[in-house]
């Protein structure tokens, strides 16, 4: 797995907030949206995913409840609040800034 | 905000729900790994290899929740309590273990507490009730150096009332650091309510009030211009006691000093009772001393002890108080608070041997400080002890319960569980034990309290800094005796305790040793105080009861109508129509009065007699021998059951202003003149101080009474009593001075109690103004030594069934460790075949040695203790065998009682059972 990243400490909440920002999404269909997204890149077990979900929940930026997934089973969705959005839109701002900042004092040295 | 709004919520939503929070988790783990089966499945894989890998994605769902449990709110909260919960279901499944620990710890924190509440009573810091911020009243001391000889000695002056004006007004205008200045003079005075009262008064400045910064509960103060007007303000207590908190006092007309017509303008502040020893109940103005007060017996005629004190203003510091002092004294010609000599113009003393006046600065406080914490320091170890024999007990007893669950740890040690986490669920669960014991050891601390507050005359309040130090000391003592065992339980590796190794290895021979050591020593105190305490209690009946004496059938009856400014005249006219009727009353058998009021102890008053031949000092003059003296009127040696050995009783004709026959003891006619004392002469002087003198002739002599305050019996010129007790003493037809007060006397044919509503309606008839002071039987005011003897005792059983109980709880929880050390030995010799009843003989063999090496030691302490005892109180007998057997067979019982438990649990090990689990 040596091209395979753990998530940065701290931007999984923002990753797993911009994944069911666009649709409700299960545990399962977060991971598996994340690795094809970050096409393998970023590794993220179920061990930080669920207490990331939980954070979510907990902070009011995610609710959660179940429903029946495409194959007819039950399954925990979490969906995005308006909090959630308004988080969503902050931490990406941040981040943007950070990354701005950090490339330019790599292109620059 | 609002996000720590929703994590609030979620948490307590968590607490209330329980485990639904993680039964959910649970579902939609089952979930998560299902799809992820079901999508390797339509990717080609057989269903077996992908379930197996959809876990192996998963990587433990125990490890995942736990993840998921450490990220939720209230994580740590969660946790504490699931361990709290844990440690109250694991102590309740060994009620045997958490009741011997929590009752073992609870004596050492009811200990702590009692000693808490103690210092707290002592050092507190408003130590006067009712004053609002003390730290800034100073009293201004005026003292007079006294020389006794060499040693000179400070007393409080006493001023001139003729002089006090002045004297207060030079204070007040030269010292600007003070906010106000009061002054006050204290005397008993009898009032009338309209119910005859002796109310202890203070006499005070009008500013006395607002200086202490003591409101009215009702009506008001004294106001600035009414120095000298009739009106007077009574404390709360006496308000409820006397008024029934009835608010229309106010303005109700009361007489003081028999005459003095005052109007109550106010009641004091809850709590307000003076700022000296005796409760204030009754103020007035200073102007009223002279006319209301009993005359001060040491101060010259028109002087009085009047005290200062001062509220200093904000910021401002004692040595700024003293400095203006220093000046001021110079302006009053005494010397200041530096020492600089003045001529004592202002002061008014009787002593003629007082060398110079000082001032001085000091708090308004009641109590010597120094002194107190002296006794903090003396008395603090005991609980200190206490509470340490009780926590190595609990260490004790823990390690036992901890050397059971070695097992059980080792498992959890090795499915994962951190040693911090196991550390601190054992530490909680001690912490849980401690709080047990702080909540069994409140209501005995409770008890404790009480016991000593007879003793010590303090305030000692559970309040909550006592309680909040219980507390905190209950938090340390279970750091204290939880952590050392919770290390040693999960110190060993987990396949030492799992694996073949011998799971009792726990503990060197020397701790084994030090152990058993310390259960002895607290073998021995427990037999020590037990007998101390047998000692102390076996003889109380034969001190407190005198010779010829039923105590219950005495009552007594205390007077003083120097309160009501009474003449000699009056006053004789008085106690002649009292003894008159007292006697002729129905259901009384003799009565008698006595200047002395024998109650408080036979030596408590002393007259120096000489017969002419006595002993002289080096330049010839005589030395007076001191002996008790009392007037007997009336039937008094028939009331006292002291029965006339020689010549005669006193007869009417006998009094006279100065006595002229007296009637002397046995022990006092042995003493003076060797057995023949009818007929012989003696020179008394009426005072120590010894102005007057009475030349008195011999006329009878009766049987001794016997002295039980031993303790006063210092000093050389003394004439002791004998061994038994029998007291030399001097009884006179009339009083030696011309003294108003008297003890009345009644010898009742049944209980002396029913004739008390009699006594006080016959002195109502004879005078309603007349207060009666103190009416009791004897028996209810047995001497303070007895009190004394019996607290003593009280206290020594106290403790010597807490340290029975320390030293029980600590040979039970050495033997159940022994025995829990040598399960495998045990189990071995039994599968070898050794008998149940041969294992029990081996244990108990092994506590009982135990035992009897303190118990020997104790009986070694006990002996030399009542020897100790024997010296110190009179009329206790020395070492007791009795007592001492009866001590040491409780303790034999406790000890046996504690060693046969852990034995018969060792007896039914099942040795199959325990080699099988080896």
């Amino acid at each position: 797995m040596g091209d395979r990243k753990d998530v940065i400490q701290g931007t999984l909440d923002l990753l797993v907030l911009r994944i069911i920002s666009s649709q409700p999404m299960h545990g399962w269909g977060v991971m598996q949206r994340l690795r094809h997204l970050t096409e393998d890149v970023f590794q993220v077990t179920p061990g930080s995913l669920f207490p990331a979900l939980r954070r979510l929940e907990e902070n009011g930026w995610a609710s959660g409840y179940w429903d029946v997934s495409e194959n007819n089973r039950k399954a925990r969705y979490y969906a995005i609040t308006k909090a959630g959005q308004k988080q969503l839109a902050r931490e990406k701002q941040h981040w943007k800034s950070i990354t701005m900042a950090v490339e330019k004092v790599l292109e620059g040295a | 905000m609002r996000r720590a709004w929703c994590r609030l919520r979620a948490m307590l939503r968590r607490l209330v729900d329980g485990g639904a929070a993680d039964t959910e988790l649970n579902e939609e783990l089952r979930a998560f790994v299902e799809q992820d089966t079901e999508s390797r499945i339509r990717a080609g894989v057989t269903p077996e290899a992908a379930r197996r890998a959809a876990l192996i994605e998963l990587r433990g769902a125990e490890q995942v929740k736990e993840h998921v449990r450490e990220t939720r709110a209230g994580f740590r909260l969660e946790g504490t309590l699931r361990d709290v919960r844990y440690a109250m279901r694991g102590l309740g499944r060994a009620p045997g273990f958490s009741f011997s620990v929590i009752g073992n710890l609870s004596l050492g924190l009811a200990a702590m507490i009692v000693a808490f509440a103690f210092i707290n009573g002592a050092l507190g810091p408003s130590i006067i009730p009712g004053i609002p911020d003390q730290d800034r009243l100073a009293e201004i001391g005026i003292l007079e150096n006294v020389r006794l000889g060499r040693l000179v000695r400070l007393q409080a002056a006493r001023t001139a009332l003729a002089d006090y004006p002045d004297v207060f007004r030079t204070l007040d205008e030269g010292m600007p650091s003070l906010e106000g200045l009061a002054s006050f003079t204290e005397s008993d005075v009898a009032v009338t309510l309209p119910q005859p009262r002796s109310l202890r008064a203070a006499f005070v400045s009008p500013s006395y009030f607002d200086v202490l910064g003591v409101r009215p509960e009702v009506g008001r103060t004294f106001a600035p211009r009414e120095a000298e007007s009739p009106v007077a303000i009574i404390s709360r207590a006496l308000w409820m006691r006397e008024f029934g908190g009835d608010p229309s006092v106010i303005g109700r007309p009361i007489r003081a000093g028999g005459q003095q017509a005052l109007e109550i303008i106010g009641v004091a502040s809850r709590g307000f009772a003076g700022t000296t020893g005796p409760s204030v109940d009754l103020w007035l103005p200073i102007a009223f001393v002279d006319r209301v007060a009993v005359d001060d017996p040491f101060g010259q005629p028109g002087s009085r002890l009047i005290r200062y004190v001062g509220r200093m203003r904000d910021g401002v510091r004692v040595e700024r108080v003293e400095t203006e002092l220093g000046v001021v004294a110079g302006r009053l010609g005494v010397a200041g608070p530096a020492g600089n000599p003045g001529a004592a113009r202002l002061v008014a003393s009787a002593d003629a041997s007082v060398e110079r006046v000082t001032v001085e600065v000091s708090d308004l406080s009641r109590r010597d400080v120094d002194e107190l914490a002296l006794m903090v320091a003396v008395i603090l170890p005991v609980p200190l002890l206490v509470l340490a024999l009780a926590c190595i007990n609990a260490a004790n007893l823990l390690l036992v319960r901890a050397s059971g669950r070695s097992r059980e740890m080792a498992v959890r040690l090795a499915l994962g569980a951190s040693r911090s986490r196991l550390i601190r669920q054992l530490v909680i669960e001690s912490l849980v034990l401690a709080v047990g014991a702080a909540v069994v050891a409140l209501p005995l601390a409770w008890s404790g309290v009480q016991l000593i507050a007879a003793f010590v005359m303090l305030p000692m309040p559970l309040d909550g800094t006592v309680v909040a130090g219980a507390l905190v000391t209950a938090f340390l003592t279970a750091l204290g005796f939880g952590l050392v065992p919770a290390l040693h339980a999960t110190r060993r590796h987990p396949s030492a305790a799992l694996g073949t190794a011998p799971a009792g290895s726990g503990g060197t021979r020397a701790e084994a040793r030090g152990r058993r050591v310390l259960v002895a020593g607290q073998v021995a105190l427990s037999l020590g105080l037990l007998a101390a305490a047998f000692q102390l209690t076996s003889p109380l009946e034969s001190v407190a009861e005198p010779p010829g004496t039923d105590p219950n059938r005495m009552l007594l009856a205390s007077f003083d109508l120097a309160q009501l400014r009474f003449s000699s005249g009056e006053s004789d006219a008085f106690y002649a129509a009292l003894l008159d009727r007292a006697s002729r009353l129905p259901g009384a058998e003799a009565a008698a009065l006595s200047s002395h009021d024998f109650a408080t102890g036979w030596i408590t008053n002393l007259v120096p007699v000489e017969t002419g031949d006595g002993p002289r000092d080096p330049l010839g003059r005589p030395i007076g021998l001191l002996v008790s003296a009392s007037s007997a009127e009336g039937d008094f040696f028939k009331v006292l059951g002291l029965d006339l050995r020689q010549g005669r009783e006193f007869v009417a004709a006998d009094r006279r202003d100065i006595p002229e026959v007296a009637i002397v003891t046995e022990h006092f006619a042995a003493q003076i003149f060797g057995g023949a004392a009818l007929g012989r002469s003696l020179r008394v002087s009426t005072s120590l101080i010894g102005d007057a003198e009475a030349n008195v002739r011999i006329v009878g002599i009766v049987e001794s009474p016997v002295e039980r305050n031993i303790d006063n019996v210092r000093g050389p010129s003394i004439v002791k009593p004998s061994p038994s007790g029998e007291v030399a003493a001097i009884f006179f037809p009339s009083p030696l001075q011309h003294g108003t007060a008297r003890t009345l006397s009644v010898r009742a044919g049944g209980p002396a109690g029913l004739l008390a509503p009699a006594i006080r309606d016959i002195v109502a008839q004879i005078d309603p103004r007349v207060p009666i002071l103190e009416m009791a039987t004897l028996d209810q005011r047995i001497p303070d030594i007895t009190q004394i003897i019996r607290g003593l005792a009280r206290a020594a059983a106290v403790l010597g069934i807490v340290a029975l109980l320390l030293a029980s709880i600590g040979l039970y929880g050495v033997t159940s460790y022994g025995v829990e050390m040598r399960r495998r030995e045990i189990a071995v010799r039994m599968a070898l075949g050794a008998q149940a009843d041969r294992v029990v003989a081996m244990v108990l063999r092994q506590a009982l040695t135990v035992a009897t090496i303190g118990a020997v030691l104790g009986g070694l302490m006990a002996i030399a203790a009542g020897v100790v005892i024997q010296a110190q109180l009179f009329g206790v007998p020395g070492v007791d065998v009795a007592a001492l057997a009866g001590a040491a067979a409780l303790l034999a019982a406790a000890m046996l009682v504690a060693s046969i438990l852990p034995a018969r649990r060792a007896a039914r090990l099942d040795p199959m059972a325990l080699l099988r689990q080896e």
